[in-house]
């Protein structure tokens, strides 16, 4: 799929292609975008220079000239969205125009216990995803403590498309099968004031937005002091970004697709995907049963092993039913 | 002061091509004047915004006004309507069931600029839909949207499409 998207990408309305012509048209004689990199001379220098000096005006004066293009890294790269991921260990995540990670900044202790080079360079929902099971694996999430499994992940969007990073998200962690059942997600909309002001109140962008539909005045409460409350619970549920009928359907087409790959015969969910009226939630929990089947863990062999003791029992009993019945048929 | 009149247009533009190329792209049968109008659009935005220093507080918006007059303008050059689709002049009798299969195929076994030109071949409704959903990666919903049809149309098209793909594909390899 990767390899056709690139090729229309490529070929279909390139990016690149049309700037590169739209820079012959507006500078006929200089083509100064691709000769930029050849400069040596002071007036190189001095662009440079003057760019990074212009660019702080933007920043600190973004409404007068263009508002909300774009925001810079701490690493000072040019990023097109935030995407705050609150577990316990807590992150941002920078946003290329691609959708594409380019920085990853840990925000407290605990996140800084994470591996995040290898991310880099990732789409943003397959960083998230990835964030999640590691903190899953390392036992910052709790799967038995439901106050412990509670993912909050806050997206500001700087001038790319909002909307397209959410659902990318929904649909990824709709469709994991890398993350337990039990982790529950909520995506938040957060504007560049939020973001701010969780600065200045020293806490990460998703406790700020937490704290913030309840209205709490007082010291901020974490994620899993927020969730132990089932009225904050009921709140967020409300507030948080749903997943519609349309992420619903590609959560399910991606798992389908993913069982496809291991040789599984998908034609009874893929008829059940197209049945009308069928409950699209309860065939995601089949074919997340179905993944598991491929998988079964320790856990599931021990309660195997119980079955196991229950089933023979029951065989012993059918065996006898079951000749009774043969007996009868043998009569007749 | 232009290489700073070029660096804030390329800011707004790398921010806004893919929405405005997407309005564009849906109004416009033919592939390269979709790219001139393209090109128009944000020539009229530096000439007449960046290069004069001036402010527009809703740069998409503003765009989006630059995209009308020059879709306009094309319409009545070309002496053309606007492309439009319907349920009605669009309706397959078969109903075409997604194939996973196919698009298995088509995705990770043809060679994708084959694939490509291909797709050249289709109905014109068709080549939006295949552009739309590889180039744009919209959902069959948001093409819907975009083309004024319904999403059903939208899938089993798409499928159509693809099964019509795969059988030029393998006309071509004989």
């Amino acid at each position: 799929m990767d390899k056709l998207k690139q090729t229309f990408n490529e070929n279909l309305l390139n990016e690149d292609k049309i700037l590169h012509s739209i820079n012959h048209k507006i500078n006929p004689k200089n083509g100064w975008f691709y000769h930029k990199a050849f400069r040596l001379s002071f007036g190189l220098m001095t662009l440079v220079i003057l760019s990074l000096f212009i660019s702080n005006i933007i920043q600190s004066q973004p409404d007068k000239i263009v508002k909300t293009v774009g925001i810079t890294t701490p690493r000072n790269q040019l990023a097109y969205a935030l995407v705050s991921v609150d577990i316990n260990p807590s992150f941002e995540l920078y946003v290329d125009k691609n959708d594409r990670v380019i920085e990853i900044n840990p925000i407290n202790e605990e996140a800084k216990t994470l591996i995040i080079d290898q991310l880099i360079g990732l789409e943003v929902q397959d960083v998230v995803e990835d964030l999640i099971k590691q903190a899953q694996d390392l036992g910052y999430i709790n799967l038995i403590d439901t106050n412990q499994n509670t993912v909050i992940i806050s997206t500001i969007n700087y001038g790319i498309d909002g909307e397209k990073i959410i659902k990318n998200i929904q649909v990824k962690l709709g469709s994991s099968v890398n993350i337990d059942r039990s982790v529950k997600s909520y995506i938040i909309r957060a504007t560049d004031d939020d973001r701010e002001e969780a600065k200045r109140e020293n806490v990460s962008l998703g406790i700020y937005m937490l704290n913030g539909i309840i209205q709490n005045k007082g010291v901020p409460m974490s994620v899993q002091n927020f969730v132990s409350d089932l009225n904050n619970l009921e709140i967020l549920e409300e507030y948080a970004e749903k997943t519609n009928g349309t992420e619903l359907v590609e959560i399910i087409q991606a798992l389908i697709n993913e069982l496809v790959t291991k040789g599984i015969d998908v034609t009874s969910f893929q008829n059940r995907l197209n049945r009308e009226g069928e409950d699209l939630e309860e065939l995601i929990d089949d074919l997340k049963d179905q993944f598991e089947s491929l998988n079964p863990n320790t856990n599931s062999d021990d309660k195997n092993d119980d079955e196991y003791e229950d089933d023979e029992s029951d065989d012993d009993k059918s065996y006898e039913d079951d000749s009774e019945e043969d007996d009868d048929e043998h009569d007749d | 002061m232009s290489n700073n009149h070029n660096e804030r247009f390329e800011t707004i533009y790398r921010a806004t091509f893919n929405i405005l190329s997407k309005y564009v792209y849906f109004k416009v049968a033919n592939i390269s004047d979709v790219e001139d109008i393209i090109q128009n659009i944000y020539i009229n935005f530096y000439t007449y915004i960046v290069k004069k220093n001036k402010e527009v507080d809703n740069v998409q918006s503003y765009l989006i006004q630059i995209a009308n007059n020059e879709l306009t303008k094309y319409y009545k050059s070309k002496k053309e309507l606007p492309i439009t689709f319907s349920d009605e002049t669009n309706y397959i009798i078969e109903n075409i069931q997604s194939d996973i299969n196919i698009e298995h195929d088509l995705l990770n076994t043809f060679e994708p600029i084959k694939v490509f030109e291909l797709v050249k071949e289709l109905e014109l409704i068709d080549q939006k839909i295949i552009g739309a959903h590889f180039r744009y990666e919209m959902t069959f919903k948001e093409i819907a949207l975009s083309l004024h049809i319904s999403e059903n149309t939208v899938k089993t098209r798409y499928y159509r499409a693809l099964k019509e793909l795969k059988k030029l594909y393998e006309l071509n390899l004989e």
